[in-house]
């Protein structure tokens, strides 16, 4: 059974849908892009509406139930007429379920095109993964306590707090907590996926000159380059390059990518910042002459869980997550991120920034170091 | 300096009063819970409030409202210390009173430091 809403005084349009569109489990919507009125509904969707209108629900048109306005649904409809996209996809709570909605276009010969809406139930999926999330986080932060404690006690011995302590007794403790700062920065890493993964990662974007966000960055990494005895040098090819970002987050990023840059260097290498304009683009590159990169790994880099090379994860300290992150954090700034490498000969990283316009980069002739 | 520190779990009461303690100048008088704090408050006459945030029972800026109730404490600086330090929970902290936050892990060594330095915020 087919419903036709009263919506206009002439006979709203039909899509003829045969017998299946009936049967569908998922609640489908028959919508006039021109009017945006409901012209069919299926059983499920029949269903649906019943629930809602008993919980007094005002109105039940387009608007009311994708939960998108007039104007930005018909902007969607003209994308979709025009097959500049297939499908919309949509996120829409109504009651206490949630719904994963598609919006597509359908075409009947001889009349005019229809926007059918099939809403899927994901209440049971969505609330799964609510868990997940709430249980990560929890786990995160909860696991924080003892690392304080763990943390604590080994930096009181370190610092000689508690008394003198044996040569090799200070060696295991240094080891542990190395390990012990690992497990903190796996920590940070998933809480940062998590919200990354949610879209809660928070940027807190200002005009800033470049070159103090790579200075910071060298700076955090100092205690890192001693262990593994390589130098970072940097290389401001352009001065005044300035890029409107999150400071802490861009050096999240260069810290990575030097850290990385460092292990994989020899003791006694070479680790290069450079900083330069890119086209329209401020550009900083990490370059070292380190292992490079197989190319199988190549394709999967920037996937979670990616660990490069021949040095594993004990040895290198990484986690896997940190390159994932990076290019979430830079593409959610506006930048791309890209490599080039060769294994035996090194690799280059460039974080590319969208350059505020309007302030005029310097072309300069020197270079510092660190 | 006289600190008050609140915190739930043990051990990191122990680091805390040993970093302090024996590394600065300070003096530590420690409860576990905010209640315990808030029962003591009339007699207790720190210079500086050190609380945990996630406790059981009382917050700590459950636990910091109902200090600043008593006279003395009324406007004595307060820093949190936890793990929560997310931009957006930061500025929520310091809007219930406190100068700011020591994030958790701390380091021992720099304990005192820091403690400081957010003390020079208050004073500038």
């Amino acid at each position: 059974m087919l419903e036709n809403t009263n919506h206009a005084h002439q006979s709203p349009p039909e899509l003829n849908t045969g017998r299946f569109f009936n049967d569908l489990s998922d609640p489908a919507f028959v919508i006039d892009p021109k009017t945006l009125t409901i012209c069919q509904l299926n059983k499920s969707a029949l269903r649906l509406k019943d629930d809602i209108n008993q919980n007094n629900a005002s109105q039940f048109d387009a608007e009311f139930l994708t939960g998108v306005s007039a104007v930005d649904l018909k902007a969607q409809i003209a994308e979709l007429s025009s097959h500049d996209r297939d499908v919309v996809r949509l996120e829409v709570c109504h009651l206490d379920f949630e719904f994963d909605v598609s919006l597509q276009i359908m075409w009947s010969s001889g009349s005019e095109p229809l926007l059918v809406a099939i809403f899927r139930d994901v209440s049971a999926r969505a609330g799964v993964d609510r868990k997940t999330n709430e249980l990560v986080s929890t786990v995160s932060h909860e696991l924080r306590s003892p690392l304080t404690a763990i943390k604590g006690a080994m930096g009181l011995i370190l610092s000689g707090a508690a008394g003198d302590v044996s040569v090799k007794a200070l060696q295991m403790v240094e080891i542990a907590q190395r390990n012990a700062d690992r497990l903190i920065l796996i920590i940070n890493d998933i809480l940062d996926l998590d919200k990354i993964k949610d879209g809660a990662m928070v940027f807190d974007n200002t005009e800033i000159e470049l070159i103090e966000t790579v200075n910071d960055s060298v700076e955090a990494i100092v205690g890192f380059r001693d262990r593994f005895d390589v130098q970072v040098d940097v290389d401001v090819q352009d001065e005044g390059l300035i890029s409107n970002i999150d400071p802490n987050r861009i050096v999240q990023v260069l810290v990575n990518l030097l850290s990385n840059a460092i292990k994989f260097s020899p003791a006694g290498g070479r680790v290069t910042v450079q900083l330069k304009l890119h086209g329209q683009l401020n550009r900083i590159s990490i370059i070292d002459n380190g292992e490079g990169i197989p190319v199988s790994d190549q394709k999967s880099l920037f996937g979670r869980f990616m660990q490069v090379g021949s040095k594993n994860r004990a040895a290198t300290g990484g986690t896997g997550l940190g390159l994932s992150i990076v290019k979430a954090i830079v593409e959610n700034q506006g930048g791309k991120i890209s490599f080039e490498s060769q294994e035996g000969v090194g690799s280059t990283f460039h974080v590319d920034l969208p350059a505020v316009v309007g302030k005029v980069a310097v072309k300069a002739n020197k270079s510092g170091s660190d | 300096m006289i600190i008050l520190h609140v915190e739930d779990d043990e051990d990191i009461r122990d680091i805390a009063k040993m970093a302090l303690e024996m590394m600065g100048d300070f003096t530590v008088i420690q409860q576990d819970c905010g209640e315990a704090a808030i029962a003591t408050a009339a007699e207790t006459k720190p210079d500086v409030l050190l609380l945990d945030v996630m406790m059981p029972g009382k917050t700590g800026p459950e636990t910091l409202a109902e200090l600043r109730k008593f006279e003395h404490l009324a406007n004595i600086p307060a820093i949190y210390m936890t793990a929560r330090v997310q931009p957006s929970e930061i500025d929520q902290f310091k809007k219930t009173g406190a100068l700011g936050v020591i994030e958790k892990p701390f380091d021992p060594v720099t304990l005192g430091k820091d403690i400081m330095d957010l003390l020079k915020t208050h004073t500038e």
